[in-house]
């Protein structure tokens, strides 16, 4: 089962990515596509929800997770996808009117905006992947609209790898950090459902679960 | 967004088999059988929402629209799997019910193998004008599934603001036809709260139509309404295609 674990740098600045590529540089194998990644936050407009109830919701656009977009909101997840080639066969053939579906950002931001405000979108561009000896590690720097928020970096284990063996390259990647002066971090590595490892679900939740300010 | 121009009619079941073997010859394709469920949801009637978003514009609530296939194999029983299913599966309830609609929309991730995609659409009101074709805009994005613990697709649906309001299958046969032109003969059953009703008793409603993929291509558009306005022609003296009253075709809240 393929791991993945989430890092966020906060109190990093622009040349952290370049430190973090140099101490990486020895255990690199090779360096793999770019990538990019787009968090939004939305807040829900409906005014009579009860007190209690969360008012937040994210999605989560992987450009190089097959162009899915994830939605999470209080624990529950919703995978979608806006790549011609996701969307499956039996979809095509019986229902869709489409061969290009749309972001499902595109339809909250038009047809759901009475509902669902969209209120913050961090950006990470032009991410680098490196193959390293125990993880594939995907690192970029995070913008906002107001400027630079941090050194964001997205770890995945080989298939095969343990819960223990991907523990070990998790801290082994925090000491890393340490040594270059990045000490607060932040950390996730958490299932959106235990009882269900979902991969690109738990790596949206685990996102979320760094970058909620 | 896609833009889909289309036509409408409806058929007696007798002219049903004439129609098909003269679109068959038309086209030189065989009909395709096809079936799909489509489960409407509204917002949800407990919730005060506005018809404005936050930069003041004007949004309407609206209905979404999701809708997934039907497995043929669910529907064939005995019956070959050949353009007459449908006609068939018009002489009684259809072999799947509500309680088959049901396990679709509450069944979660983890209690299900079947794929849990669907897609979702939003249509807006056809454009108004002097027009030969009935002209909509979709938005359509596709769900792959759901995640999290016991979260089906109405538990997300649910977070969205929106709750179930209708459900229907339409069964029938479709034709590929030059042009990106496509054809469907469709029977509809009504399946909501527990209903299995045919509503489209002794006959079929005939859609023709035409996606085109964006809004800002006029060229392929105006081929396409000149595609279907030849179509219409062709197929005289068999269906009478049409264009369908917009106002029927509106899924905005408080218009129907």
């Amino acid at each position: 089962m393929k791991r993945s674990a989430v890092i966020f740098v906060e109190k990093a600045t622009p040349g952290t990515l370049t430190e973090f590529k140099d101490i990486l540089s020895n255990t690199l194998l090779s360096l793999l596509e770019s990538w990019s990644v787009e968090f939004r936050t939305y807040r829900c407009l409906i005014k009579n929800l009860p007190p209690e109830a969360s008012r937040l919701m994210y999605s989560i656009t992987f450009q190089h997770h097959d162009r899915k977009t994830i939605l999470i909101k209080n624990k529950l997840a919703m995978i979608t996808t806006s790549s011609p080639s996701e969307v499956p066969r039996d979809l095509v053939d019986n229902v869709s009117s489409t061969n290009s579906p749309e972001p499902f950002d595109q339809i909250l931001s038009s047809k759901l905006s009475n509902i669902w405000n969209q209120r913050q979108i961090i950006k990470g561009e032009a991410g680098e992947t490196f193959e390293t000896t125990d993880t594939l590690v995907r690192a970029v720097n995070l913008f906002s609209y107001t400027g630079f928020k941090g050194l964001l970096i997205e770890l995945t284990s080989p298939e095969d790898a343990t819960a223990e063996e991907f523990n070990k390259s998790v801290q082994r990647m925090r000491t890393m950090l340490e040594g270059i002066g990045a000490k607060d971090v932040k950390v996730s590595q958490e299932n959106l459902n235990p009882s269900n490892c979902d991969y690109i679900s738990d790596l949206a939740y685990q996102y979320t679960r760094v970058l909620e300010f | 967004m896609v833009q889909q121009l289309s036509l409408f009619d409806c058929i007696d079941d007798n002219s049903y088999d004439l129609l098909i073997s003269t679109i068959t010859t038309l086209s030189g394709n065989a009909p395709v059988l096809f079936a799909r469920i489509s489960t409407v949801w509204k917002p949800n009637d407990s919730f005060e929402i506005d018809r404005v978003n936050s930069k003041n514009q004007l949004v309407e609530p609206t209905r979404i629209k999701l809708t997934k296939s039907i497995p043929l194999s669910l529907l064939g029983g005995h019956h070959s799997l050949s353009y007459t299913l449908p006609k068939i599966l018009a002489q009684d309830k259809l072999p799947v019910d509500s309680n088959f609609v049901n396990s679709l929309l509450h069944e979660s991730n983890d209690q299900s193998d079947n794929s849990n995609s669907w897609a979702l659409n939003v249509s807006d009101i056809p454009a108004a004008g002097s027009r030969k074709v009935s002209l909509q805009s979709i938005s359509e994005s596709v769900i792959l599934s759901t995640g999290g613990k016991d979260c089906s697709i109405t538990t997300f649906m649910n977070e969205l603001g929106y709750i179930s309001e209708y459900q229907y299958a339409t069964i029938g046969v479709k034709f590929y036809l030059r042009h990106e032109l496509t054809i469907e003969l469709q029977k509809i059953w009504d399946l909501t709260r527990g209903a299995n009703e045919q509503m489209t008793n002794g006959g079929f409603l005939t859609k023709a139509y035409v996606n085109v993929d964006k809004a800002t291509d006029i060229e392929r558009i105006s081929q396409a309404e000149t595609a279907l306005l030849a179509l219409q022609r062709e197929l005289q003296g068999y269906v009478d295609l049409t264009m369908p009253d917009r106002k029927a075709m509106d899924s905005r809240m408080n218009y129907i």
